[in-house]
């Protein structure tokens, strides 16, 4: 699996394209796109591969946003504390609201991480250490480790892309482990895995724990990006967003997420010259996307790479 | 030693709401016994079978396991006890491989199962043992397709392939010849007689010439009570029994 040289040539060409895109594109706009699809690879850890549907992901994403700048504006630990912090912080979240909802079966699931979603959303609005509807701003950009300055986007853009490969190759590496194993066949057959004697609650809240820690990271790095951390990153839109992303980009594939948040943040970033009308535009191309592509870009490059190699093995 | 019981219930009852799906129901399963149970639809065989796999929690009653109470024991640890189920619809994991399906059964006893940090290569030296249990059950060298293809009668046998990896000692099987066709009923029927040396199997089935050709001893449930218990001559014969299956439009 890791052998194929095929993939590994792939891997390769991405890196380099991913190494050199700030020559070609704006820093910010790849350091977002960075960052959510790292949240929305978390997420569909979870939906994907433990078949749990959260509706309060921006719960774990904002906490550990406002838990960076916090740490790093109003404590001034090093950034990169911030970031654990903030991930640390997001993943014991994790636990309480994992620990509460996973017995629970289907749209019950949901709503209780919607519920504690909104819960968390009104503490920090009206809490005095969030700023309330002005956010937490501006965080510093401390030097990482003292040494990497990082005040100049383009070198806060590898630091942030080694942020991103970290916590993505975590995640590949939880699909692909033994608990991985155990984790689609929850997805697939629940009852029978627990007659295998696999203790489903359990592994399903190790993913919980690992995807909200996860989104946590992504959360707290966005902070460091912008340096900012408002209610936008708690709002329940972001939970929406995160779930756009993931349907579009594909369900349970590796790498859909990452293309359903390349896609949707630089669709937002065409789109912003149109005001108030991005949502209804924006509305009308998920609609379309979702209705046409059943398993998201992900199907549609599969399905037409089969069919490309169809047309070959026909000549 | 043969004589000694394996599984007992005692007084097992269970109730849904007002409605009393099984009724003080005694059974023992023997030792390295082939044990029927058979009965009408709707007679609670499932529930029976839920109670005593702790899928469902009894309302009353005891359920041993070698003596020991198992009534309140967790469904995930009763594998650990060596007791394994399977389902009325067959069980197996879609999206997964033939391999990796087997492996599921295999991997648990490794004990590396909340390895999230390890590579999943390191199951690969299950892959042998995996292998020759497809083999046992006729899908030898196919353990690379999704499981989610194979035509019905396979994927009995997969799951088949999948309990015996774990090697239990009692084997619950809910209606394992459902939804198959006759040249599927004589292999799985096959590879249950082999199953069952060495080891106790307690079947519910519909098919009374598998149930005839198999069992050793049947008991017959209905409207959640014990009707009748014997040898097949035995059961067959009971006017009783001849009576609640005849009367009903569903008569096996
Ligand atoms: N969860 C439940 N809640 C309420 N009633 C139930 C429940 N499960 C089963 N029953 C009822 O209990 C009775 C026994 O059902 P059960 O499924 O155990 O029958 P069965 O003998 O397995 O039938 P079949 O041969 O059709 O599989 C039925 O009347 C059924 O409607
Ligand atoms: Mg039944």
């Amino acid at each position: 699996m890791f052998a194929n040289p095929r993939k590994i040539l792939i891997g390769l060409a991405l890196l380099a394209i991913a190494l050199a895109a700030p020559a070609f594109v704006y820093p910010v706009l790849l350091m977002k796109v960075l960052c959510f699809a790292l949240f929305a690879s978390a997420f569909n850890l979870l939906l994907g591969f433990a078949g749990i549907l959260s509706f309060g992901h921006a719960m774990f994403f904002g906490s550990a946003a406002y838990v960076s700048a916090q740490t790093i504006k109003v404590l001034g630990w090093p950034t990169e504390l911030g970031i654990l912090a903030g991930g640390a912080i997001a993943a014991v979240l994790g636990l309480v609201v994992g620990a509460l909802c996973i017995r629970r079966k289907g749209i019950y699931m949901t709503m209780i991480t919607l519920a504690f979603a909104q819960m968390l959303f009104f503490v920090f609005m009206s809490a005095p250490f969030t700023g309330g509807e002005n956010g937490l701003q501006p965080v510093p950009r401390r030097a990482i480790l003292g040494m990497i300055d990082i005040s100049n986007d383009r070198v806060l853009y590898y630091v942030v892309l080694a942020i991103f490969l970290a916590g993505f190759g975590l995640i590949y590496r939880v699909i692909h482990s033994p608990f991985g194993q155990v984790l689609k066949a929850i997805r697939d057959n629940e009852p029978r895995a627990i007659s295998l004697g696999y203790d489903v609650d359990r592994f399903k809240l190790i993913a919980f724990v690992l995807s909200a820690g996860l989104s946590g990271i992504a959360g707290a790095t966005k902070a460091v990006i912008f340096q900012l951390a408002s209610l936008t990153d708690v709002h329940w839109g972001m939970s929406g967003e995160v779930i756009l992303m993931t349907l579009v980009g594909g369900i349970g594939s590796i790498f859909g997420p990452l293309l359903g948040a390349a896609f949707i943040v630089g669709m937002q970033n065409q789109l912003a010259g149109l005001g108030e009308w991005v949502l209804v535009v924006q509305g009308l191309i998920f609609m379309t996307l979702v209705m046409v592509l059943r398993a998201g870009i992900m199907g549609l490059m599969s399905d037409l790479s089969r069919w490309v190699s169809k047309l070959r093995a026909s000549r | 030693m043969s004589d000694e019981s394996i599984l007992e219930t005692r007084g097992l009852t269970k109730a849904f709401g007002g409605f009393t799906a099984i009724k003080d129901v005694d059974l023992k399963v023997r030792r390295h016994g082939f044990h029927a149970l058979i009965g009408p639809n709707g007679a609670g065989k499932s529930t029976f079978f839920n109670l005593i796999t702790r899928f469902l929690t009894p309302t009353e009653g005891t359920i041993l396991y070698k003596g020991q109470d198992i009534s309140r024991v967790k469904a995930a640890r009763l594998p650990d006890l060596g007791i394994l189920r399977s389902f009325q619809i067959s069980a197996v994991f879609p999206r997964l491989t033939l391999l990796e399906n087997v492996r599921l059964a295999l991997q648990h006893g490794k004990g590396v199962s909340y390895r999230f940090w390890q590579n999943e290569t390191s199951l690969n030296e299950l892959n042998d043992r995996a292998e020759s249990l497809l083999a046992d059950v006729g899908l030898g060298g196919r353990g690379a397709e999704p499981a989610g293809t194979l035509p019905y009668g396979s994927k009995r046998a997969l799951e088949l392939a999948t309990t015996l990896a774990f090697e239990p000692e009692l084997m619950l099987l809910d209606e394992p010849m459902a939804g198959l066709g006759t040249e599927d009923i004589g292999r799985i029927a096959d590879l249950l007689e082999k199953a069952s040396h060495g080891r106790t199997i307690l079947m519910v089935e519909h098919n009374m010439h598998v149930v005839a050709r198999l069992c050793d001893r049947i008991t017959v449930l209905a409207r959640g009570e014990v009707l009748a218990e014997g040898t097949y001559a035995e059961v067959s014969s009971d006017p009783r029994v001849i009576e609640s299956y005849v009367g009903r439009s569903d008569a096996a």
